[in-house]
């Protein structure tokens, strides 16, 4: 027996997973940057009573010259369009900071951010933007900098492995 | 590889939105926005318990949290854990450490209703932490006026295959 919980049938539900990604994507210094593999748009039904966006990716340190990278702080938003912009979607946020005091350089962590909005019968995109606090505290994300031994920087994923982001919202009823 | 997707049959849906951080300290407590009361659909064979929250690593630098899934039949009862449902979160070598966690435990099904919630505690009162409340967000880092993450509790019965 196997379960995904990534993976149920809800009624109404989109998803996709992002198998184009072929480099490390790194989070935005200077101002809040669309992930691109965060977007998608969704209907609810009058059924609906939750609507639950969720999006599972890879974050590692951004590493520019070297495997030193072993610190990250990132602000993630979620935020909305009904057809007059995007824009914040209140409580949807998140942190994902990271510091080691040791000199080695270190990955991070596979991480879902899943968070309920308020249901809507009109088309909705969403979208996560995310915004590192420096280039010091910089993230990327989707490639492991590290495998079998063998030591990347962010731009280089030769040899390297790649984890697909997932991006869904589904109804509950 | 066949996928079956597996078949949601009943769901109920908690949010909590917070204007306060919690702390977690070396008592344990309950983690606000995790608690739901729940009674299975009777074809069920399995709940699937999910919540989402925010932890950051104030006051100290280094964290460790122990979690565990509780239960109780009615409201006045005592909480009890859930037998082999308890794990950690630690970063031991850190002056900054927060994450967004979304938490799945799958659980047999039950008859009638019953509450479950998240306990959690630090291990030593060196490495406490707090919840809800963002360490960055647009307008500041670390001044204690960043704002709230919601907290979503979900439970699901699903019916297994096999």
């Amino acid at each position: 027996m196997t379960y995904n919980a990534a993976l149920l049938s809800h009624a109404n539900r989109t998803s996709d997973t992002d198998n184009t990604i072929t480099t490390h994507e790194g989070i935005d210094v200077s101002a809040y940057s669309s992930i691109a593999s965060s977007e998608a748009s969704f209907t609810a039904t009058s059924r609906a009573v939750d609507v639950f966006y969720r999006f599972t990716f890879y974050i590692n340190p951004y590493q520019a010259t070297g495997p030193t990278g072993r610190n990250g702080r990132t602000h993630f938003k979620l935020q909305a369009d009904s057809g007059s912009g995007y824009a914040d979607v209140a409580g949807c946020e998140a942190n994902e900071l990271f510091e080691s005091v040791s000199s080695e350089p270190m990955c991070q962590r596979l991480m879902t951010l899943r968070w309920r909005v308020a249901p809507s019968v009109s088309s909705t995109s969403y979208r996560v933007v995310a915004k590192s606090y420096s280039s010091a505290y910089r993230g990327a994300l989707h490639y492991t900098h590290f495998w079998s031994g063998v030591a990347r920087t962010s731009g280089n994923v030769a040899n390297m492995r790649v984890y697909y982001p997932t991006v869904e919202i589904y109804e509950t009823r | 590889m066949t996928y079956i997707p597996t078949p949601i049959i009943s769901e109920s849906v908690i949010t909590t939105t917070h204007s306060s951080a919690q702390s977690v300290s070396t008592t344990r407590a309950v983690i606000s926005g995790s608690e739901i009361q729940y009674t299975p659909d009777p074809s069920a064979t399995h709940v699937l318990y999910q919540c989402s929250f925010q932890w950051t690593n104030q006051p100290d630098a280094n964290t460790h949290f122990y979690l565990s899934l509780m239960e109780k039949t009615n409201a006045g009862d005592p909480w009890s854990y859930v037998t082999d449902k308890s794990f950690a979160i630690s970063f031991l070598d850190s002056s900054n450490a927060c994450s967004f966690e979304n938490i799945e435990i799958l659980i047999p099904t039950w008859s009638g209703s019953k509450y479950l919630s998240l306990y959690i505690r630090s291990a030593l009162s060196t490495q406490e932490g707090r919840l809800h409340q963002l360490k960055m967000d647009d307008a500041s880092f670390d001044a204690g006026t960043e704002g709230y993450v919601q907290t979503s509790v979900s439970c699901t019965s699903l019916r297994s295959y096999a």
